[in-house]
């Protein structure tokens, strides 16, 4: 029956029970990733296709821009590959020799850390997901093995760690989000500190760092492999500019990124440090990260 | 069931719309366009557009969006509740009050949003451009609301 006198206190009942469904979703999904599954499935069935159509508009169009591109740009692109792949290549014989000393010196050692992590290449598809998060989506999904906590690397530094994944996408955390924090340290010195996002993409905090470390700027930052996601010895940042305000124990100090965050296309998924991690996946949670 | 069909397809333009490359400037600007297509359909059909279906839509808007699954569809619970109050007296106006009518209902979603972003650790670090796509919203929604009926009137005869 539908008329003036609807059954308001039905209606208001409906509101208070879904209300309560939500916010204990949200707490359950805040707390741990009981709900991982749902959330794949959920992803793959719907939200995978949005993200298929959204993005044919701009595929579109730069396909139509690569038929369209001349020759000679193709040209001289191909010849500046062609001197960059012989320089790295002739870098790369050396460190093939330093790569076998370091592993026989470590064997001297009877240490057991490997040097080398296997990677999955993936591409960045162009959609453009809550402006005041630093989220990027990948082309790869759980389909090809990539599962949440696993680390993204581009050809500069360290970008950030997988969140979620569904069938054929994977959402990613940039080390730039505020939510996210990365156990890194000082090249230079060894001196271990974390790195929070600022939601700024390209800025890093370095957090509680006391006024008389020995940090300067110009300082190159690098993960320190504590917390078991990112991998020993990639490069994080630079140290750029370091405040002391009066009446703070701690020194401000801000580091840029050298991965280009904002401007990568391909990136490198590696494979989970150390398995029990392929379990710790719910990428805000922060005390994964802290050391 | 063609009925439901039509008013389904607006939802899935409306989600593609949300999440489509947009030029860098237009970022903060982006519209919250599921919601003002579930609001429109809370108001003109108000016995098809329940709680259910907004939680439902809210949920996937989560997954989309990658934030904590429940986020967004308490939001938009509470605003189709208060739609479902509110309804006869706001069809019946013209587009521009109705638009500032509807600029307290983006801003009381943008608040509830606010809130639980708070609530988890992800608080915007500027509310002032958190509460623009508001704003834009409400500009763009006389055209939206034209759109709307015209697919309504043209798809759905019902005497409600």
């Amino acid at each position: 029956m539908q008329g003036l006198f609807k059954n308001t206190a039905g209606q208001f009942l409906r509101l208070a029970v879904f209300a309560s469904v939500s916010i204990l979703l949200t707490y359950i999904d805040y707390r741990d990733d009981t709900l991982r599954g749902f959330r794949s499935a959920l992803g793959t069935a719907i939200v995978e296709p949005t993200k298929f159509i959204a993005t044919l508009p701009y595929n579109i169009i730069q396909s139509a821009r690569g038929i369209s591109t001349s020759r000679e740009t193709l040209q001289a692109n191909l010849d500046n590959l062609g001197v960059r792949n012989q320089r790295l290549q002739t870098e790369l014989l050396t460190l093939e020799g330093l790569k076998a000393e370091n592993t026989r010196l470590r064997e001297l050692l009877n240490s057991s850390e490997k040097t080398g992590t296997e990677s999955t290449v993936a591409e960045i598809i162009t959609i453009d997901l809550d402006p005041f998060k630093q989220l990027i989506t990948l082309n790869k999904g759980s389909s090809d093995n990539v599962v949440a906590g696993q680390a993204i690397v581009d050809a500069y530094g360290v970008m950030g760690q997988i969140i979620h994944t569904t069938n054929n996408t994977a959402t990613t955390l940039l080390v730039s989000d505020p939510a996210h924090s990365l156990p890194v340290q000082v090249q230079r010195n060894g001196f271990r500190t974390l790195a929070n996002g600022t939601g700024h993409a390209d800025e890093l905090n370095l957090m509680h760092i006391p006024s008389n470390a020995d940090i300067k700027v110009g300082d190159i930052i690098i993960t320190s492999g504590l917390g078991g996601i990112f991998p020993k010895n990639y490069p994080v940042g630079t140290v750029k500019d370091i405040q002391s305000e009066v009446g703070r124990p701690f020194l401000k100090v801000i580091a840029a990124s050298t991965a280009q965050l904002n401007r990568s296309r391909e990136v490198l998924i590696l494979k989970s440090v150390n398995k029990d991690n392929e379990k710790q996946t719910n990428g805000t949670n922060q005390e994964n990260q802290k050391p | 069931m063609k009925k439901y069909g039509v008013i389904l397809l607006t939802f899935i333009f409306a989600l593609v719309l949300t999440i489509m490359p947009m030029p860098d400037w237009f970022k903060y600007l982006r519209p919250d366009w599921l919601l003002m297509v579930m609001l429109y359909w809370a108001m003109a059909l108000p016995e098809r557009m329940g709680i259910f279906f907004a939680f439902c839509c809210g949920i996937v808007l989560d997954v989309t969006l990658s934030s904590y699954l429940g986020q967004h569809a308490l939001a938009f619970i509470v605003c189709i509740f208060f739609m479902g109050k509110l309804y006869q007296g706001i069809r019946v106006l013209p587009e521009l009050q109705q638009s500032i009518t509807l600029l307290f209902f983006f801003i009381a979603y943008k608040v509830m949003l606010l809130w639980q972003y708070g609530m988890t650790k992800q608080a915007p670090e500027s509310i002032l451009y958190f509460f623009l796509s508001a704003f834009t919203s409400a500009v763009l929604w006389p055209w939206l609301f034209i759109l709307l009926r015209e697919i309504r009137r043209k798809f759905i005869h019902t005497v409600a």
